[in-house]
């Protein structure tokens, strides 16, 4: 009330002195001055703020949100093409470019070193992004001049672990070994000089369950991702198996497409054996004489080398297709529907069987990658077309799309497939129902040749109510439903009907009851006899027609019997 | 129960049945030994296929006529057509109808009996025609799948659908039967699911349906002729991708 007084006299104040429309113009000009400056900044901060934000995503893509793809490689333009073989030599360490891509060898190594033992493609590559350089420690470190003579080493022994002779239980400062693996009683591990000697007798059932049991719910494990089963996971798996006799190996994204490739580049590498497998989950053994000391050592990866260029999955004209069918088949791929859709790290153990199950019905197969690495759904895209095997046209929107190719044939051959599986399956099912056929045709001969027995039921239900047929096929649904009810209500009334009957005389009721026993026994014994003796005269004069009217007969006679 | 059997594998059954004709012709006349076996024979040759039950599930009523929850009862009425089946019976509050699939006798039962309801007139049914559990296919309606594709499966869960858990409470909680699950696609956005199973099929799943029922009445075919076979693979494998085509 008091800011609105003054303002209202300073209003006031100043109509006295000027005229009226200048007050107001001035005013008016006074009021809208200070935002003036606010609007015109703003956009403009946001024009540039958008143009920046539209300069970093087109030109060089660097603030990329996983920091396992933040390399220096990325900076760099560095580019040599490669051929086949040795590419840089230093004595006797080598880095060639053979099958397996590009390997390391070393001295005294058992096999070439690689990045990645399970995720290098089959393609041979055409070149590399950065100079080709060793990324292991160097043989020896020349000592620099210090002006002093060596320091004296430690006196002090330091005790190798030995997983014979594990430290006692119970000593400070010092972490469990695990002992060589299950053993019978009396029964001692003995040194292993290859790989079967160390992993012994094969497990047994209830040794493996055991095994198991306790790394279910754990997580103390070795987690692969999209570069599969490196270097130093070597290293890394020993020391699990240091500890423990199974090392858990949990596997998401890019390597579960192919999980058996997984699983032998691991026993291949480790020495150790697959015990279990579920899913993206593989438990491996180490080996019932595995001794920590006399393990394989081999030299760690000190950094990460650049992956070297592959030659393009995607081409312009894939081989098989010309360059109008293959715009035709990327715009009709534009509309077809995937088949499934693949979340980030996620296990697609299955995915290489529903794409050949998809090709099965439709030359292209898309698969949707949503919120994938787009170089995670191009190696994926990579193994496919090894795998299934087909031909990739392009990964557009995150989507994989893929041609079967010229040379796809169908598993399903239908002529002479079905017949011998049928044929299979029929005898399959003979085989439980002869007994129960067999036993009927002794007990009820009759009753085999009676080829319509359902008809028969469902007369019998006719007759004895359980059962109406309906005079109208063409019912609505709720005329049917009416008649539902009505058939239920009739046979309530009929239910009612006998428990009145049975209330109004008890003791003529019961008389009567017993009564209708022995009747019935003697009508039972009286039926069979008959039967018999129809059956033989039957067989004897003529075996076709009289046999199959027998049923209708013998209801017809009960009727009789019963009216009597 | 009897199957169908070709004459080598009957060939072991044959002296069995010689000698209780036997002995029944020894007991009353011998002169009729010889026309034992032409007699056996024609027994042998009819001998029946184990039948089948199919129901549809769904509600009875024109209230409920049309949705989506009973399309197990148009399945039912698409069978009964291609088979020439009338469906003229009542029984254990049940439209029942009685025909065959090539040799094999099938029985078409639609429970009219409320969806919760319905293992009240498939369990007494299965009873009184002495079908085995193996032999009655359940047709239901299954949101797990998309609009019009078609599964069959030799057992499985209930599939959180009221009418299958009445069944299988009604058949000794025995979970053992075959199903043909019709796909009629998820509720959209945030919708009910009791509202959506109630509701009425728009023109384009419509559509798709009919096509899909019609496919749906092969499968049944195949499976009451062959069983659960490689050809029941390929049905099943043509129901899974035939909207993923070019």
């Amino acid at each position: 009330m008091a800011i609105v007084a003054s303002l209202r006299d300073i209003n006031l104040f100043s109509s006295l002195p000027s005229t009226p429309p200048m007050a107001d113009s001035s005013s008016g000009t006074f009021r809208p001055a200070p935002p003036i400056p606010i609007p015109k900044y703003a956009p403009s901060n946001r024009n540039r703020n958008q143009k920046t934000n539209h300069q970093t995503d087109t030109n060089p893509k660097k603030p990329q949100s996983n920091p396992a793809l933040k390399l220096p490689h990325h900076r760099t333009r560095y580019y040599k093409p490669v051929k086949e073989g040795v590419i840089s030599s230093d004595g006797d360490r080598t880095i060639l470019i053979g099958d397996s891509g590009v390997s390391y060898q070393l001295p005294g190594a058992p096999f070439e070193f690689q990045f990645s033992y399970s995720e290098t493609p089959k393609v041979k590559p055409v070149g590399i992004r950065e100079p080709a350089f060793m990324p292991f420690a160097p043989p020896t470190m020349p000592r620099p001049w210090t002006g002093k003579a060596p320091l004296k080493k430690s006196k002090k022994k330091i005790p190798l672990f030995d997983s014979f002779n594990p430290p006692p239980a119970g000593k400070s400062g010092v972490k469990y070994v695990e002992m060589p693996g299950p053993l019978p009683f009396g029964r001692y591990p003995k040194e292993g000089m290859n790989r079967e000697e160390v992993l012994g007798e094969p497990l047994k059932r209830w040794e493996k369950g055991m095994l198991i049991k306790p790394h279910m719910h754990d997580n103390r494990q070795v987690n692969l991702g999209r570069d599969g089963f490196t270097h130093n996971m070597l290293e890394l798996i020993h020391s699990h198996w240091k500890r423990r006799r199974v090392c858990k190996v949990r596997c998401k994204g890019v390597p579960t497409v192919d999980m058996n490739n997984v699983c032998r580049v691991l026993e291949e590498k480790t020495g150790g054996e697959i015990i279990h497998r579920v899913g993206g989950v593989v438990y491996l053994f180490r080996g019932r004489n595995y001794n920590y000391r006399t393990r394989p050592q081999y030299p760690l990866m000190l950094w990460k080398p650049a992956a070297p260029v592959y030659p393009k999955l995607i081409q312009e004209v894939p081989e098989g297709l010309t360059k109008e069918e293959a715009h035709e088949f990327r715009v009709k791929g534009k509309s077809l529907r995937p088949i499934c859709k693949l979340s980030k790290n996620g296990v697609y153990v299955s995915l290489v069987k529903d794409v050949r199950d998809a090709f099965e019905l439709s030359s292209l197969v898309k698969v949707d990658c949503p919120g994938l690495e787009p170089s995670d759904y191009k190696k994926i895209g990579a193994k496919l077309k090894e795998l299934v095997p087909c031909v990739l046209l392009s990964f557009d929107d995150e989507q994989i799309l893929m041609w079967r190719g010229r040379e796809w044939k169908s598993r399903f051959v239908d002529n002479p497939l079905i017949p011998s599986l049928s044929e299979t399956n029929t005898t399959n099912e003979l085989d439980p129902s002869d007994k129960p056929s067999e036993e009927q045709t002794v007990a009820n001969p009759s009753t085999t040749i009676s080829s319509p027995k359902m008809i028969s039921l469902w007369q019998r239900a006719l007759e004895s109510s359980k059962a109406v047929i309906l005079e109208e096929l063409d019912l609505g649904p709720d005329d049917l439903l009416k008649k539902v009810e009505e058939l239920e209500g009739t046979s309530l009334a009929a239910e009612h009907t006998y428990t009145a009957m049975v209330l109004s005389n008890t003791d003529g009721a019961a008389e009567d009851y017993v009564d209708e026993k022995d009747r019935s026994e003697e009508y039972y014994s009286d039926i069979d006899d008959d039967f018999d003796d129809e059956c033989s005269d039957d067989e004897s004069l003529d075996p076709v027609g009289p046999v199959g009217s027998l049923p209708v007969d013998k209801i017809v006679r009960k009727l009789r019997e019963r009216l009597k | 129960m009897f199957c169908a059997s070709s004459s080598p594998i009957t060939s072991p059954l044959y002296p069995k049945a010689y000698k209780f004709s036997q002995t029944k012709s020894n007991s009353k006349r011998f002169s009729s030994l010889r026309a034992s076996l032409p007699v056996s024979d024609n027994k042998l040759l009819k001998f029946e296929y184990t039948p089948w039950l199919i129901v549809g599930l769904g509600n009875p009523g024109l209230k409920y006529y049309g949705t989506r929850h009973n399309i197990g009862f148009e399945m039912i009425d698409h069978i009964a057509r291609a088979t020439d089946i009338s469906m003229n019976t009542i029984q254990s509050k049940a439209l029942v109808g009685i025909g065959s699939v090539g040799e094999v006798p099938i029985l078409l039962v639609k429970p009219q009996g409320y969806m919760n309801f319905s293992g009240e007139s498939v369990g007494p049914l299965a009873a009184y025609y002495q079908i085995p559990l193996r032999h009655i296919l359940m047709i239901y309606d299954d949101m797990g799948l998309s609009n019009g594709v078609l599964r069959l499966q030799p057992k499985g869960g209930h599939s959180q659908h009221n009418g299958l858990k009445n069944v299988t409470e009604h058949l000794n909680g025995c979970r053992g039967y075959p199903r043909l699950s019709i796909g009629i696609g998820n509720p959209p956005g945030n919708m009910d699911m009791k509202a959506f199973l109630l509701q009425k099929f728009s023109p384009l799943e419509r559509k798709q349906m009919d096509e899909g029922l019609e496919q749906g009445v092969e499968g049944v075919k195949t499976l009451v002729e062959e069983g659960f076979s490689d050809s029941i693979s390929r049905f099943n494998l043509g129901q899974k991708y035939k909207f993923h085509k070019v």
